[in-house]
């Protein structure tokens, strides 16, 4: 009995700081495991970070919203355009703003030029996509 | 000081708790006399080197492990660096422009918008005629007229090649009048 409580005692101040260590390197490892998840999410956040076409949102990233309206388009945009008629959907605008309006992705089905401006038939706005 | 002396005139309790003080070696093997060995363990030697084994061990573990949590922090400072950078700078803000622009691409927008580029693509003859129109349907007739300085040849040409990069190719080509022709393009 009493070697048995002298054995323990020797163990125990032979053996407390490797077990602080063993414990310190347990919660080390599981401190760097967690870091290391977050890292990876971080990863591969940067990585779809990568991936984005910021030019195209900024030109065509109102065609994905169903809500938006050509006139909400020239109003955000400063376009210089006139409506003729809502239907079908027809502006009058020049040359310039026709081929700037083209550029984001706003198509005609028709357009006539004559005395400097243009009479466009618009193809309907946001277009739908399969 | 006396002990025995003054142990005498304490209860038999109190000199029991005296002689106690006494023996502390006894008291700490809590054994009589007869269960008391030599301190030292016989495995004692042995106990010492699996000791300082142990603490190499876990020193080598305790350091490793701190230098790989210290790893992990670099690697995550550094993809922290590169979020913070640009024009999205939060995790939302890039999930969403990630999803625009996977949904642009799932939706074929950008070959939508490369079909529909009629006035542009046809920019280099159309700003040489006074009067022009098209129309676009599943295939696209441009009927123009041109300034009599221009050479038709060359603009036919320009419009060909215009029309190629969005995909399409010359069907029809006629002339309907002085300085007047109508071009037909479809699909590739």
């Amino acid at each position: 009995m009493g070697q048995s409580k002298l054995n323990n005692f020797i163990l125990f101040h032979l053996f407390k700081w490797p077990a602080v260590l063993a414990l310190a390197a347990a919660g080390g490892l599981l401190f760097s495991q967690q870091i290391k998840e977050q890292a990876d999410r971080r990863r591969n956040l940067v990585r779809a970070k990568n991936e984005v076409d910021q030019a195209q949102i900024d030109k065509y990233g109102h065609l994905l919203n169903p809500s938006t309206t050509l006139v909400d388009f020239f109003q955000a945009h400063d376009i210089n355009a006139k409506i003729v008629s809502t239907d079908p959907l027809k502006i009058e605008t020049d040359l310039s703003t026709m081929q700037k309006l083209e550029s984001f992705g706003i198509a005609c089905r028709e357009a006539e030029f004559s005395s400097n401006r243009v009479t466009a038939t618009m193809k309907p706005y946001p277009p739908k996509f399969n | 000081m006396d002990i025995r002396k003054q142990s005498q005139h304490l209860s038999p309790a109190q000199q029991y708790h005296v002689l106690r003080m006494q023996i502390p070696v006894i008291e700490f093997a809590d054994s009589t006399t007869d269960e008391l060995v030599e301190p030292y363990p016989a495995n004692g030697k042995k106990w010492i080197k699996t000791s300082k084994m142990a603490l190499v061990i876990t020193g080598i573990l305790a350091a490793a492990t701190v230098s790989l949590s210290f790893l992990a922090h670099q690697m995550l400072s550094a993809a922290d660096r590169e979020i913070r950078l640009g024009h999205y700078n939060n995790q939302k803000a890039i999930m969403e422009a990630v999803r625009q622009t996977r949904e642009m691409a799932a939706r074929g927008i950008p070959t939508y918008v490369q079909r529909n580029q009629i006035v542009n693509l046809a920019a280099p003859v159309l700003q040489n005629c006074p009067q022009w129109s098209f129309d676009q349907g599943s295939i696209i007739t441009f009927d123009y007229t041109l300034l009599p300085s221009k050479d038709p040849l060359d603009m036919l040409t320009s419009l060909d090649k215009g029309m190629s990069a969005a995909g399409y190719q010359r069907i029809d080509q006629r002339e309907a009048g002085a300085c007047r022709h109508i071009v037909t393009y479809g699909p590739k």
